[in-house]
């Protein structure tokens, strides 16, 4: 059970304070409601780039590294699809060190040219690091553009292509950071061996008199439900043809949501799991196989990805996968196998909350999504699943009209 | 509160860092048993750590074909069955080959020790290593091979561990596609039986650990009873530094190039090695160090750059590491040899000293809070055979060390013209 209390501050910032009394640090979490799916479509990779501009120093303070370094802290930052999230971990004496930085940042950050022209080249290396000097860098950038027609999700956090990143100015930096960086746009976590009281007093100190302007605006978009399959080829320098298949999945506020993360669970992550068994260990159609879901808080993705053995038909591959889906949507998962994803994942849920960091990172998840408290809800969500349930979700996912496939294929081969 | 710089809260020293000396006992087989109470969960990791490696290998990559096929089968189980049992509870169970150490451990929920304990059990000493299941792993690891060869990343890494300790070291061998496909069934059975052995072993249990829980690892431990045949392994291996000190290597479409420079160092047991911990972190070692306001945050050619010291039991490797665009290899270059020769010239500031060392104290701290890290932890300093108190010692170094002591120690560690430089893409 993780216990934590909240409290709004009036310029509407929200605060979560957990008490933890093993660690000696303290962990300070920012997370602002702002993601890549709040993009300009011609702008894309902006949010990402922002989160590297909050490090580039505040009106009271030159950097936001060097005091926190010298008060033993650490710290990094996230941008996804959905929202930007900070954290910071300092020996706890220094609390007051964290929360002034964070705060100075959300209300006094520093904005000029020279950096925004550091940080775009420092990004465009990210960009080419991840996504373009590795095989099969791309794939995300042409499946989510082929997976979702109307919704922003249809671009990575990266950015679509370096240009964007390249394109952005002072003044889109500036406007950014007033829309979105508000406090009622924010959730603060305060998480380690200090009380709740002494926590908010602390956080009201240096939070308190930043400024509420206007409220964040929020894009709605509504996406259209796919009725026929698209298929799309590539052809690059890598040593293994791969397939990906893709589906519109429940999102994380969907009750089903549970479902397809055990679904993936029973395809795949286990030596003991169906695809890595049946089509990796018995028919060795593939050297590697994965099926994952993207847990994001609009339209998610169920997706299966397969890297193939050298010489074996994609075609036969393909159906080999196909097969496998089918097989969930015919026949309903025994007692044991249940049972078997079920304990892995309580294992999971157990083992992720034993560092403070990665407590207080995920207490502040689920703020996001409403509500702290849900955090200790996650293993009765997934407790409840039947198998009922998982032959209703695989009926209404895996369909041949709402799939999607990309092959990416070796040059020099064609599909036969 | 207003936020103004006048109101900059104080910034506290950080106090004392010191990890105390985990309860231990030997069980009547003579194996050490390391204990690290203090989770909340209700869970455990119990790790068999033997002393064995890639430097216990009497053939390249045997060690990782072992630890690879861990799982697959034993006397009684099918390595189908061995993953389902294991699955079934939510535990893990898995392998990981080191340089020096081959690790065993089991994660799970208290609820399910007594039903993971006998399976662990299994995969210590009874694991058979099917030949169909051995023909499927080479099958894959060369197609993983492959994969591997696109990357530049990997192949730089590769080149430059082979020019340190040369192509018969374990530190330094590459997995080419003909290694792969020498390995044989009987010599992973050879290197199972030799290496797993007792007299190899010590065991690490971490998590939530009730006085019932403890009983029960306790009798477990004790009921074990398994011979092999263990064949002393030599203490030292000799190392062949090639003479050629530039490597460079051209790969078509790459956007990025992969860098790699240093040289062979010390590890734990060399004296200087707090000082030169702090020396590096200064200069390549962390966010705030000067390669990354160099070549990061000045120049913009990199999305990161680090220099780092892995020490390991019988050496140690010093190494600048990044991927910069193509069109910036030779300024790059020249930067990191700009920003050794300042290292060696002039003194470091006083405030890099301070952010620098609080950095790395706190990242000591840090690296010791929780269970599952103070196991981690432990095991670095058990390796080199150390014992953890050395912290302590580390330290009180760190927290005297002036800036001429860091002059002194890049003028004698850091000399370009004894690196090795990689350069792939």
């Amino acid at each position: 059970m993780i216990e934590t209390s909240k409290k709004i501050l009036k310029n509407g910032l929200t605060v979560v304070h957990h008490f933890d009394e093993t660690s000696p640090f303290v962990v300070v979490n920012t997370l602002y409601k702002i993601g890549a799916k709040d993009e300009d479509p011609e702008r894309t990779g902006f949010a990402h780039l922002f989160e590297h501009l909050m490090f580039e120093g505040s009106k009271n303070s030159d950097t936001y590294d060097e005091p926190l370094q010298e008060a033993g802290g650490e710290n990094n930052a996230f941008t996804n699809n959905d929202y930007t999230n900070y954290y910071c971990q300092v020996p706890k004496n220094n609390l007051d060190v964290a929360l002034f930085l964070e705060a100075d940042r959300m209300c006094n950050l520093k904005i000029n040219q020279r950096a925004l022209n550091e940080q775009k080249k420092v990004v465009i290396e990210e960009f080419k690091e991840h996504y373009i000097n590795q095989p099969y860098g791309n794939v995300w950038h042409i499946l989510r553009e082929m997976i979702y027609e109307k919704h922003p999700y249809m671009w990575p956090t990266i950015g679509k292509t370096t240009d964007h990143v390249a394109n952005a100015t002072l003044e889109d930096v500036k406007s950014f950071y007033s829309k979105y960086y508000q406090p009622s746009n924010a959730i603060l976590v305060v998480g380690g061996n200090l009380d709740k009281e002494f926590v908010f007093e602390r956080v009201e100190h240096f939070f308190g008199e930043i400024n509420f302007s206007v409220s964040a605006p929020k894009n709605s978009i509504t996406e259209p439900i796919q009725s026929i399959p698209k298929e799309k080829t590539i052809f690059a320098d890598v040593s293994l043809d791969a397939i990906f298949i893709a589906f519109k999945a429940p999102d994380r506020f969907d009750p089903t949501f549970f479902v397809s993360d055990l679904v993936s669970d029973i395809l795949s992550g286990s030596q003991s799991s169906r695809l890595y068994q049946k089509l990796v260990k018995e028919q060795k159609l593939f050297v590697s196989i994965d099926a994952y879901i993207s847990a994001s808080n609009e339209i998610g993705l169920f997706c299966v990805e397969g890297k193939m053995a050298p010489g074996v038909d994609i075609k036969i591959a393909e159906t080999a996968i196909w097969e496998e889906l089918e097989l969930l949507k015919k026949e309903s998962v025994s007692f044991n196998e249940l049972q078997k994803i079920k304990n892995k994942t309580l294992s999971h849920l157990n083992f992720s909350d034993t560092s403070l960091m990665s407590k207080v990172i995920n207490i502040a998840y689920f703020e996001l999504l409403g509500d702290a408290n849900l955090i200790n809800k996650e293993e009765e969500n997934y407790l409840n699943v039947s198998a009922e349930d998982i032959l209703l979700f695989a009926n209404q996912t895996f369909q041949k009209e709402k799939s999607n496939t990309l092959y990416y294929l070796k040059k020099e081969n064609d599909i036969k | 509160m207003i936020l103004s710089k006048q109101n900059f809260p104080a910034i506290h020293p950080i106090g004392d860092i010191s990890f105390a000396e985990p309860n231990s006992y030997v069980l009547k087989n003579g194996i050490k048993v390391f204990l690290f109470p203090g989770s909340k969960n209700d869970i455990l990791s119990v790790d068999f750590l033997f002393d064995a490696g890639r430097w216990a290998e009497k053939k390249p990559l045997i060690g990782k074909s072992c630890s690879a096929l861990i799982k697959s089968g034993t006397h009684s189980k099918s390595a189908f069955e061995m993953s389902e049992t294991i699955d079934f509870y939510g535990s893990t169970i898995k392998a990981s080959l080191g340089y020096n150490t081959f690790s065993i451990q089991l994660y799970c929920l208290h609820r399910y020790l007594s039903e993971s304990l006998p399976l662990l059990k299994e995969t210590i000493m009874d694991v058979v290593f099917p030949a169909s299941e051995v023909d499927l792993f080479k099958k894959n690891s060369l197609s993983q091979l492959k994969m591997n060869q696109e990357k530049t990343d990997y192949l730089a890494d590769m080149a430059f561990k082979k020019l340190l300790f040369g192509d018969k070291h374990p530190y330094g061998y590459e997995t080419s596609a003909e290694r792969i496909e020498g390995i044989e069934q009987i010599d992973i059975h050879n290197y199972y039986n030799s290496q797993l052995s007792p007299e190899n072993c010590t065991i690490l249990v971490s998590g939530r650990i009730t006085d019932k829980i403890e009983k029960e690892i306790e009798t477990f431990f004790e009921s074990l009873v398994w011979n092999k045949m263990n064949t002393p392994k030599s203490e030292t291996i000799a190392i062949n530094t090639s003479a050629e000190k530039q490597f460079y290597l051209e790969k078509k479409g790459a956007v990025q190039a992969s860098l790699n420079i240093g040289k062979i160092l010390f590890n734990m047991n060399e004296p200087d090695y707090p000082e030169f911990l702090l020396t590096n972190t200064i200069f390549g070692g962390y966010f705030g160090s000067r390669l990354m306001s160099k070549i990061r945050e000045e120049k913009g050619y990199t999305y990161g750059i680090h220099s780092s010291l892995q020490t390991l039991k019988h050496s140690g490797i010093f190494c600048i590491q990044t991927e910069i665009g193509v069109e910036h290899k030779k300024n790059c270059l020249e930067d990191i040899y700009n920003e050794i020769d300042k290292m060696n010239t002039d003194l470091v500031s006083d405030r890099e000293i301070v952010l620098a060392r609080n950095y790395l104290l706190g990242k000591f701290l840090s690296r010791i809070d929780g269970p599952l890290n103070r196991a981690e932890q432990f095991k670095k300093y058990y390796i080199e055979g150390n014992s953890v108190s050395k912290l302590s010692e580390f330290v009180e170094k760190i927290r005297s060390c002036d800036a001429k002591t860091i002059r002194n120690l890049s003028q004698k560690y850091l000399k370009p013209n004894t690196f090795t430089e990689v350069v792939v893409g």
